[in-house]
């Protein structure tokens, strides 16, 4: 039998901890059992007896060690190791959890230092901070499996937690795909499990009952209540988990650039000059390589405007910024009517050690003035990509796993090596100034200077036409930068994406055919016509073919570039500033975001709409449309007498507010506690003949009570307690209205008198 | 609705969520962030929904009427839920008795759930109890909601009773007959019962010439038949000490349950009636009260063990209400047993009680309680108890001293 405060012996051979024995006669020393102890009495843990919560935590750890296998950011061996250790240490530590652990703690403690040994000779021949990763993350997965020999508390199981925990926030730092939301969504239901079982009494917190019984009611019980609780309880914390998601705010990180890969020793050294792309169909009868779903033609030799064909919407590669941005691959500078060239043979090395472990871009390459910012990008190949490597204008410093990296004239950086799938590389750029202030007071470019003329170059078949248009999208505007405006606004309005435009009958100019035939093509085209156009008003213009930012991933943090993003845009030169990018066709990302692209909600709301409208009829999605749009007329007529709709929403709250203070204020509402006890007291004394009249007051009708000497003593007492505390509260001043204590006294007064008159 | 209270674990979510949001911020890694998320929402989801983890519950509470100090009350704690859904985690804490706080891990619709609890009476007195304390920090323990809900329960908590054989200070009588009745037998004992009509036999010294006035015949005093041994058990009940301010080790017991002296006298006071009432003697007890001297006579045993358990430090000395005692009081007492608790600074008052007591009966003894301490006088508790005692002795009083961790029934075996 247990007592209170024993809470139950967790075993036959464990000391009784409340002292309890049968009760003596002897009147000296009757010993009693111990209530629980008072708050802020600070007790000795006991072992941890719960079998359910060791589990729930065992099962954390190894969904952490599963994961960080999952992502290769252990060896094998070690993951597999730990998985099979780390139950076994859980299990030794049950078994033996009200033992003296001092031969365990000094076995461990030799386990770790040894441990400990030999991530110190790993850290020691690592030559660098990526290196030591993987003997890091191994440390502490002994460390975790090690700990789990000693956890006999529920403290110590807590330190479990956290290092479970631990385990799976570094795995989700190097995950790359949303797949990762499996661990996640285990883990979390584990850790969810793990703070309700945590949250009961521990042993000996509260009394253990001698019996517990459960009977329904007289009410009919309702089933499945406890699970639709749950249920409720589980959505509510999704839900509110969701929302928090979606308002943090992505802050722009002060990114850590030491790697997930190895600088040391690279793949190859040999610079080469030829583009290999990966996946591309060879030329047809007119010598034009077409797309292929995984192969974007546009990096080679020669981007010609001829080809045709669809982009896969499979994941090209992902980055990780803090901000979107297009990624650069190559620059052409020579357009000859149907394709784009590059004349530059210049080819420059970039070299290591210049600084740190980074092959440097010579400050010549970097553009003449920058914001001063520095955007850190790291790249993951997803599938293979030709050696061209993609960064965000302008590149400062790359750190590549291979050597013999090169830079042409036009900034583009090529890599000795195809980028394969699983090849990581980071990039340091500095953005050029974009401000529109600074464009326009830029001094006009010379164009007669040698290092210009490439990019002034027009083919010679340039229809007069086009020159025409080029002159009337200028007239008038008195500055470099309104010019680069006009074309591009122009180009916005008056030329239409199609990827399904056919192909130019031969011999015809692309541009010319896009700007006066067509007006339709797709980004190679509309760019080209840019920078046609702009040459021919003496702007140095350049086309550049890389990717588009692609779509960020809320929860990976990863942009993810599709090979349909692949993309062409221009840079126009400004004296005294450099090249800076203007994208025609879909417009360049903001060099600054806007604070509203720092929250994840609109591409959860993105996703989950997307979703939906996968699974949705088009008749709803109609309705649902003219609802939304009806909404949004409303919220913009709302929005436009704000004045009006500030001072009715005004009105409400204080409205509300008014009715809520009155209510408390209030002692005849219907949450009037004392209120009750007195009706329920009237009801109760009316059973034994002690109706009470309308007109009698409640001192008149206690003095009636307190009158019959046929009573019980206790329920008159009772029910003068009930109507002083009644006529205090009904018309006692502020100040001596009764307290909560006086209600409750109150209340259980009027329970004691329904009691005894029943009785 | 009183607003819920945020426990040490939800800073620690929070502190775990802002070290995680920086490393994801750092890294840019989104993963992170859904993780500091998870655990920002588990600390919302674990403020709101206790909230309403306590509403629609009722309780009940169901304790005997009457119970032994000391000894083990069984005591039901009925939790039935009149809303929908479940309750889950909830914590019911009551102070009936003894303070015990019992678990139930849900309650659902329409259930309702009897924890029956067993508890130490560790009081004397009477235990009134209008309110348990609900609490519930379901489901994730990061806030806590409390909820005071009323359920009565009353129980009277009697002084334990020592078994004792034959007490040296009353003599043995030669019936064995109890000496309590629920009607007094009538005979030539001093107890006046009230008047009857003349009968042969009767002596003309029992005339009652008002009644015979009064009802035109001859009507004679009735008396009680002198059968017993009378003892009268005076309780001294000027003062008390809390029972938190006794050490344990002194008292014996285990850390919670410590009689005070007055427990402990009236723990005496009721062995030494019992054991009285059990040898067929007549007991009659007397204690200052708040409200003046009270005499219970003619009271069976649980008469005398509920009036020994209303008893409560009165302030008023000992020595002084002697005088207050009317002459009824001892009429036919043979021994006065004074149970008093061996303050250094009463040994005078109760040396005087005794000496009084000595002029009119034959027989005075006295228990000293001892203290376990003596915090007013500064004088050691064994020291304070042989003083007193010392000083009855003086007045020819038997003396009995009972110190703490004493056997009572060894005790009464002998005097100093």
């Amino acid at each position: 039998m247990t007592r209170p405060g024993t809470a139950g012996p967790p075993r036959p051979d464990a000391p009784r901890r409340d002292g309890a024995d049968a009760p003596r006669r002897d009147g000296a020393a009757a010993p009693a059992p111990a209530p629980p102890s008072r708050p802020g009495r600070r007790r000795k843990a006991l072992p941890e007896d719960g079998v359910a919560i060791r589990v729930v935590v065992a099962c954390a750890v190894e969904v952490g060690i599963v994961s960080l296998m999952a992502q290769e950011a252990v060896p094998a061996a070690t993951g597999i190791a730990a998985l099979v250790l780390a139950p076994l240490g859980y299990w030794f530590s049950f078994r033996r959890r009200y033992d003296n652990a001092v031969v365990v703690k000094i076995l461990i403690s030799i386990a770790l230092l040894a441990a400990l040994g030999q991530f110190l000779r790993a850290a020691r021949e690592a030559s660098s901070v990526d290196q030591v990763r993987e003997p890091l993350a191994t440390l502490f997965l002994w460390v975790q499996v090690l700990h789990a020999f000693d956890v006999p508390r529920r403290r110590d199981l807590a330190f479990s937690m956290v290092s479970s925990t631990t385990l799976v926030a570094a795995a989700g730092a190097v995950a790359l795909a949303t797949s990762f939301v499996w661990f996640l969504l285990a883990w979390a239901a584990l850790a969810a499990a793990w703070l309700w079982l945590s949250a009961r009494p521990a042993g000996g917190e509260v009394a253990e009952p001698v019996a517990l019984r459960r009977a329904p009611t007289g009410r009919r019980a309702r089933r499945g209540a406890a699970l639709r609780s749950l249920v409720a309880a589980v959505v509510t914390a999704v839900l509110l988990a969701t929302a928090v998601f979606m308002v943090t705010p992505r802050l722009p990180g002060n990114v850590v650039r030491a790697l997930p890969f190895s600088l040391g020793g690279g793949a190859a050294t040999a610079a080469t000059q030829v583009y290999e792309t990966p996946n591309a169909p060879p030329a047809d009868g007119e010598g034009v390589v077409d797309f292929a779903p995984l192969a974007y033609p546009g990096f080679g030799q020669r981007m010609d405007l001829r080809a045709r064909g669809q982009l896969s919407d499979e994941i090209a590669f992902r980055v990780r910024a803090d901000r979107a941005a297009l990624w650069r691959g190559e620059a052409f500078d020579t357009f000859d009517g149907t394709g784009w060239t590059s004349s530059s043979e210049e080819r420059l090395g970039l070299h290591r050690g210049w600084e740190g472990d980074a092959a440097t871009v010579p400050p010549e390459q970097l553009p003449s003035s920058s914001t001063g910012e520095r955007v850190t990008q790291t790249f993951t190949m997803a599938t293979d990509q030709p050696n061209v490597v993609l960064t965000a204008y302008a590149a400062e410093r790359v750190y590549f796993p291979a050597a013999g990296l090169v830079v042409d004239a036009d900034g583009a950086i090529r890599s000795p090596i195809t980028l394969d799938e699983g090849l990581v590389y980071s990039v340091v750029s500095t953005p050029p100034v974009t401000d529109p202030a600074a464009l326009r007071n830029a001094p006009p470019v010379d164009t007669a200077a040698a290092d210009v003329q490439r990019f002034l170059q027009l083919p010679s078949g340039t229809s007069q036409r086009v020159v025409d248009l080029a002159a009337s999208l200028a007239t008038g505007r008195s500055t470099q930068l309104d010019v680069v405006r006009a074309v591009e606004a122009w180009l916005r309005e008056r030329t239409r994406y199609d990827l399904t435009v056919p192909r130019e009958p031969a011999g015809v100019d692309a541009v010319d055919h896009f700007l006066f035939e067509t007006r339709r093509g797709f980004c190679e085209h509309i760019a080209s016509a840019m920078a046609i156009l702009l040459r021919a008003n003496g702007i140095p213009t350049r086309l550049v073919a890389g990717f588009g930012p692609g779509s960020r991933n809320p929860f990976t943090g990863y942009y993810e570039v599709r090979f349909a993003d692949a993309h062409a845009w221009v840079e126009v030169y400004y004296a005294g500033i450099g090249w800076v990018p203007y994208d025609p066709t879909f417009g360049v990302p903001p060099a600054s975001p806007s604070w509203t692209t720092r929250f994840a909600a609109p591409e959860v709301l993105r996703a989950v709409g997307g979703a939906i409208g996968r699974v949705v009829p088009e008749s709803v999605k109609v309705a649902a449309g003219a609802a939304g749009r009806l909404v949004a007329h409303l919220a913009g007529v709302a929005l436009g007498g704000w004045p009006v709709a500030l001072l009715v929403a005004a009105s409400l709250a204080a409205g509300v507010v008014l009715i809520r203070r009155r209510r408390s204020r209030s002692p005849t509402g219907p949450a009037d506690e004392v209120g009750r006890a007195f009706e329920d007291l009237v009801d109760a004394l009316a059973g034994v003949g002690h109706a009470r009249t309308p007109s009698e007051t409640p001192s008149e009708f206690q003095e009636r009570v307190a009158a019959d000497r046929d009573l019980d003593t206790e329920v008159r007492a009772s029910s003068d307690v009930v109507i002083r505390t009644f006529e205090a509260r009904r018309f006692a001043a502020p100040d001596a209205r009764p307290s909560d204590a006086d209600v409750l006294r109150a209340r259980a007064a009027a329970a004691r008198v329904s009691h005894l008159v029943r009785r | 609705m009183s607003p819920v209270r945020l426990r040490k674990r939800s800073a620690a979510l929070l502190v775990g969520a802002g070290v995680i949001f920086l490393m994801g911020t750092n890294a840019q890694a989104g993963w992170l962030l859904v993780i500091a998320a998870l655990l920002v929402g588990a600390v919302l989801a674990g403020t709101v929904l206790p909230l309403v983890g306590l509403r629609g519950l009722h309780v009940d509470l169901r304790a005997p009427a009457e119970t032994t100090q000391g000894a083990i009350a069984s005591v039901d704690v009925t939790v039935t839920l009149r809303g929908r859904g479940a309750r889950w985690g909830l914590r019911l804490r009551d102070d009936h008795l003894a303070g015990t706080e019992t678990f139930v891990d849900v309650v659902r619709a329409g259930e309702r759930v009897e924890i029956a609890t067993e508890r130490t009476a560790v009081r004397r007195g009477r235990h009134r109890t209008s309110a348990v304390q609900l609490r519930t920090a379901a489901p994730f323990g990061v806030a806590e909601r409390r909820r005071t809900v009323v359920a009565d329960a009353a129980t009277l908590v009697l002084p334990a009773v020592v078994p004792l054989g034959a007490l040296p200070f009353v003599e043995p009588v030669g019936t064995a007959e109890p000496a309590i009745r629920s009607a007094p037998r009538r005979g030539r004992g001093p107890e006046y019962l009230g008047v009857r009509e003349y009968r042969v036999g009767d002596s003309m010294r029992h005339v009652h010439w008002p009644s015979t006035a009064r009802h035109g015949a001859v009507m004679v005093r009735e008396f009680e038949e002198e059968r017993t041994r009378r003892v009268l058990i005076v309780v001294d009940t000027e003062r008390d000490v809390p029972s938190d301010r006794l050490p344990a080790a002194d008292v014996g017991t285990t850390e919670r349950w410590r009689p005070t002296p007055l427990d402990r006298c009236c723990t005496a006071a009721a062995s030494i009636a019992t054991a009285a009432f059990a040898h067929g003697h007549g007991a009659r007890l007397a204690a200052a009260t708040s409200d003046g001297l009270d005499v219970i006579a003619r009271a069976d045993e649980p008469e005398v063990l509920r009036w020994l358990a209303e008893l409560e430090p009165s302030g008023v000395p000992l020595g002084p209400t002697t005088g207050d005692l009317p002459p009824a009081a001892t009429r036919g007492v043979e021994s006065v047993v004074l149970v008093a608790p061996g303050w250094h600074a009463s040994g005078p008052s109760i040396a005087a009680a005794a000496a009084s007591f000595g002029a009119v009966v034959p027989r005075v003894a006295c228990v000293v309680i001892g203290t376990g301490e003596d915090a007013a006088s500064g004088v050691a508790a064994d020291d304070a108890l042989h003083d007193v005692g010392a000083s009855l002795i003086a007045t020819g009083a038997e003396v009995y001293p009972w110190p703490v961790g004493a056997d009572l029934a060894a005790v009464l075996g002998g005097s100093s």
